[in-house]
């Protein structure tokens, strides 16, 4: 900020003004050069008198302090004049730039009155016509409205009825199933019947059993019938027994009903089945008999058995009969 | 806000004066002024 003094030096006495307003510095300074030069500035600046404008008359007067209080006030007011035309001189006028008007338009209040009439108006000459010209908020009118709606009803009237009508048809239909007897198997599950059937027959043909099973039951009692069995070596040639299982059946039929044993040990079977079987029915062939349930064994209540015995069961003696 | 001082020195005394009253500074200014150059 730029600071200005002045010093005025008479003699001994020195005066000096320190500011930082260049306006009051300066007209400081032209009221002493005035009073020093004992001239105007208007006299001073003739060369520019368009830059520097004449300064009125100040009349100087020795004035004692008490009347300094009731002399201020005009004074003052003269001094306020003077220091607004040294603004002038010192300073081009700025001009204030005008101020921008609001953005907000303001609408002349007759407008708006006559507008609000107008509204009004139309309000009163709608309300006068019909009501059902009333604007729905779709913006269609009722009348409109209602003309739209007469086929939207008949189409959603049409809708039930079929709807109702396929509804009692599936009634029916329930009704119906409901009285009717279990319906007959498909196709498909007839096949996997007869596929199961087909697959059982092959497991047990697999066995050898079934082969025997299949036989029918009547010629093979008729064969077993026809013969009679004098001794075992009869049995074996009317049998014909093939596995070691079938050795053990016969075997065990032969000793129960020719032997009148009912029960053996392994060795007595063996002793009979080996010169026909070539080879011994070992214990194995025994669990598989035991686990089908054509041979049991017979527990030792006394626990004097030194051996484990067996019995031919109802069903072994059926199957050794149907061989 | 502009500060004004006003000083005046005569020998050993010195006066000094500061306002931000460029009103009252003028007055003063005035004064010694006129009785300065007016003063033979």
């Amino acid at each position: 900020m730029p600071y200005y003094i002045f010093t005025f030096k008479k003699g001994d006495i020195e005066l000096e003004l320190h500011a930082s307003n260049h306006r009051f510095v300066a007209y400081q300074v032209e009221k002493w050069l005035e009073d020093l030069a004992g001239m105007k500035i208007g006299e001073v600046s003739a060369k520019a008198p368009a830059q520097i404008k004449v300064a009125p008359e100040r009349v100087v007067k020795p004035e004692p302090k008490a009347e300094v209080l009731e002399t201020v006030v005009p004074e003052i007011k003269v001094e306020e004049e003077l220091v607004s035309k040294v603004e002038e001189i010192v300073e081009p006028e700025v001009e204030e730039e005008p101020v921008a008007p609001p953005f907000v338009k303001e609408i002349p209040s007759p407008i708006i009155e006559e507008e609000i009439l107008t509204y009004e108006q139309e309000e009163e000459e709608e309300s006068s016509e019909v009501v059902e010209e009333v604007v729905t908020p779709f913006g269609v009118s009722l009348e409109e409205e209602k003309v739209i709606e007469e086929p939207v009803e008949e189409f959603f009237g049409e809708i039930e009825s079929e709807i109702e009508e396929e509804s009692a048809v599936i009634e029916e239909a329930v009704f119906n199933i409901a009285e009717e007897e279990k319906p007959a198997p498909s196709k498909f599950e007839i096949e996997n019947e007869d596929k199961f059937q087909k697959i059982l027959k092959e497991k047990f043909s697999s066995l050898n059993i079934a082969e025997k099973f299949a036989k029918p039951k009547e010629e093979e009692k008729t064969e077993s019938s026809d013969v009679v069995f004098k001794s075992y070596e009869d049995i074996i040639k009317v049998k014909k027994p093939i596995t070691m299982l079938d050795y053990l059946l016969v075997t065990s039929f032969y000793l129960k009903n020719f032997e009148m044993m009912d029960r053996y040990s392994l060795k007595q079977i063996n002793a009979k089945a080996v010169p026909h079987a070539k080879k011994p029915i070992d214990h194995a062939v025994i669990q598989d008999a035991v686990s089908r349930r054509f041979i049991e064994v017979v527990p030792d209540y006394t626990g004097m058995a030194e051996v484990t015995e067996y019995a031919i069961t109802q069903e072994g003696e059926r199957v050794a009969l149907e061989m | 806000m502009s500060e004004y001082v006003f000083k005046m020195r005569k020998g050993e005394v010195e006066i000094e004066l500061k306002s931000d009253d460029a009103r009252f500074i003028e007055e003063q200014l005035d004064k010694w002024r006129e009785a300065l150059l007016n003063q033979a």
